[in-house]
């Protein structure tokens, strides 16, 4: 039980992370910080759609990886 | 201190500072202009009349919070009365009007700033003053009053410098009959429109559990916020409409600060602009102090997670609801998007005003016998009249804040579903999820591995890469967090 303890709160805060780690993404894309909109071939007609998938994804994420942490 | 652990260290200068200070924002240093253009010099009469308006719910307030003087304000009386999924509503749209409201306070004093030093980054000021704020918050409601009623007293100062400087001196070019050009229309549009710089004092009810002597202080110091706003409001609207035409007023952006130029010269200008970030800040501190008290309440009763009604043992306030709430209010601030945060606003507070007066009503009848400090006068006139007037509001309401409430509703319902269905069946359906997301991205990843998708040529080889091992990585842990998820022990 130890052991999946563990797993559980590892996995947990790397599924957090990454979806901090999208929000944070969806905010850069969003303010075309570093000029990532043309790095990334998108166009501005599709970055709305983008942020929405991007922060549905990320707190679907951070809420799934609460419950292992805090399992 | 409260049996819940909160102290009571308000007196009734810090409620009544709180009432003031969570109305006064800087929406009255812009909204007087285009609401003189829909009414005209009648402006004077409108503003006297939204304050009459919002007396009748203050005084349900004051009947309620004198009854019932625990945290949460209108969710708790709502909670007495009706329980259940209302109760739960109130308390979200309560929650989640105050998180808007403290976004788009903390967005409107950095748009101020940003006119005197136009280099200034809008959304990171505003998150700067969020935290700022959110410190003092969780050092105790006694340095949140004393903050506050320190920004309400200049405040107060400069709007009667204002004033007297308008009244002794100002110039007397405008007009001083009280003309509608567009008639009740005109004046029934203005009163919809400009009623918002009224919301916000109902923020002492929410502090209530926070309160010295409740049965007393709650009803004096929710009236005589509310009658010092009618006061405060009709004497500037007085001097401005006398200085300057109601045409004038109408296509200025900021008319306070152009009239107070006009009569101070550049020494009003400054004056007023100061003016105006103090009563963003206070409005800022407001929303904190109230929307944390609401989680606390909401989580105190199970529907929010346990954490937010943890009381802090040396500062005495919810320390966790106070920096969770700010968080989400970061988030908030951090989009700029003034117009959408004000629409959001607007919906729940008055939202909120209809349920507060149908929970006095109901409270009436289901308990009859309840120690009532102070009673509404003219009941059932008071409430009815209260109810009235809220839902009227919506009539003339931009179609946009219905809209943005039908979709508040829903996730409300969705929250309220996800709270009372139990822990263990929302992280089974979390796990669920995390496989499908695990999927997905899985065959993204098969997709771009065979060459289906063409990544190498839309992006540099290097970020294609990392892409293509960043979404397996992805994949790994959704399906993990997934597979856990779903066999995990739950609070059943």
């Amino acid at each position: 039980m130890e052991a999946r303890k563990i797993v559980s709160k590892v996995v947990g805060v790397a599924q957090s992370g990454i979806g901090v780690l999208a929000i944070i993404f969806g905010y850069i894309l969003y303010y075309n910080l570093f000029h990532i909109q043309g790095m990334l071939n998108v166009s501005a007609q599709n970055v709305p759609l983008y942020i929405l998938l991007l922060f549905i994804f990320g707190l679907l994420s951070v809420i799934s990886g609460f419950f292992l942490i805090y399992e | 201190m409260d049996k819940s652990g909160l102290r009571r260290e308000l007196g009734l200068l810090h409620a009544t500072m709180f009432g003031i200070g969570g109305a006064i924002s800087a929406g009255v240093f812009v909204m007087l202009g285009h609401a003189t253009s829909l009414a005209g010099a009648a402006i004077i009469i409108v503003l006297p009349l939204c304050g009459i308006i919002n007396l009748f719910t203050m005084c349900s307030y004051a009947e309620l919070g004198a009854a019932i003087p625990s945290a949460g304000g209108e969710y708790t009386f709502a909670k007495v009365a009706y329980g259940g999924l209302v109760a739960f509503l109130t308390g979200w749209f309560e929650w989640i009007s105050n998180a808007f409201f403290a976004a788009l306070s903390s967005v409107g004093f950095a748009y101020i700033v940003s006119y005197i030093v136009p280099a200034i980054n809008v959304p990171l000021t505003a998150i700067i003053m969020i935290i700022i704020f959110t410190v003092i918050n969780v050092r105790g409601v006694k340095e949140a009053g004393t903050v506050e009623t320190m920004m309400m007293v200049v405040l107060l100062i400069i709007l009667a410098m204002y004033f007297l400087v308008g009244w002794l001196y100002g110039p007397g070019t405008g007009t001083l009959q009280l003309s509608a050009p567009r008639g009740f229309l005109g004046v029934a549009e203005a009163t919809a429109y400009i009623f918002v710089v009224y919301l916000g004092a109902e923020a002492i009810a929410v502090t209530q559990a926070e309160i010295k002597n409740p049965s007393k202080t709650i009803p004096r110091a929710i009236i005589l916020s509310a009658i010092a706003l009618i006061v405060v409001y009709t004497l500037i609207a007085y001097v401005t409409v006398r200085a300057v035409s109601p045409e004038i007023l109408g296509r200025e952006v900021s008319p306070l600060t152009y009239v107070a130029g006009q009569m101070m010269g550049p020494l009003g200008t400054i004056l007023i602009t100061i003016a105006g970030m103090i009563a963003a800040l206070s409005s800022l501190n407001t929303s904190i102090v109230a929307q944390s008290r609401v989680a606390y309440a909401l989580s105190r009763d199970g529907y929010f997670p346990t954490a937010f009604s943890k009381i802090h043992r040396r500062f005495g306030v919810p320390h966790v609801a106070v920096i969770l709430s700010s968080l989400f209010t970061i988030a908030l601030a951090a989009t700029g998007v003034i117009q959408f945060v004000g629409y959001a606003t607007d919906f729940g507070f008055i939202v909120g005003f209809t349920l507060v007066n149908l929970s006095l009503m109901k409270l009436r009848q289901k308990k009859p016998n309840l120690k009532r400090p102070f009673k509404v006068p003219l009941y059932p006139f008071t409430p009815i009249a209260g109810i009235v007037t809220s839902l009227a509001l919506l009539l003339f309401i931009d179609m946009k804040v219905l809209a943005l409430g039908v979709e508040l509703t829903i996730l409300a319902l969705l929250a309220y579903y996800i709270a009372i269905v139990g822990h263990h069946r929302v992280r089974v359906a979390f796990g669920g999820m995390s496989l499908g997301i695990g999927a997905f991205t899985a065959l993204v990843a098969y997709l771009i591995g065979v060459g289906f998708i063409p990544l190498a040529t839309a992006l540099p080889q290097p970020l294609a890469t990392i892409l293509f091992y960043g979404l397996i990585f992805v994949s790994v842990i959704s399906f993990l967090a997934g597979v856990l998820n779903m066999t995990g022990k739950g609070q059943r």
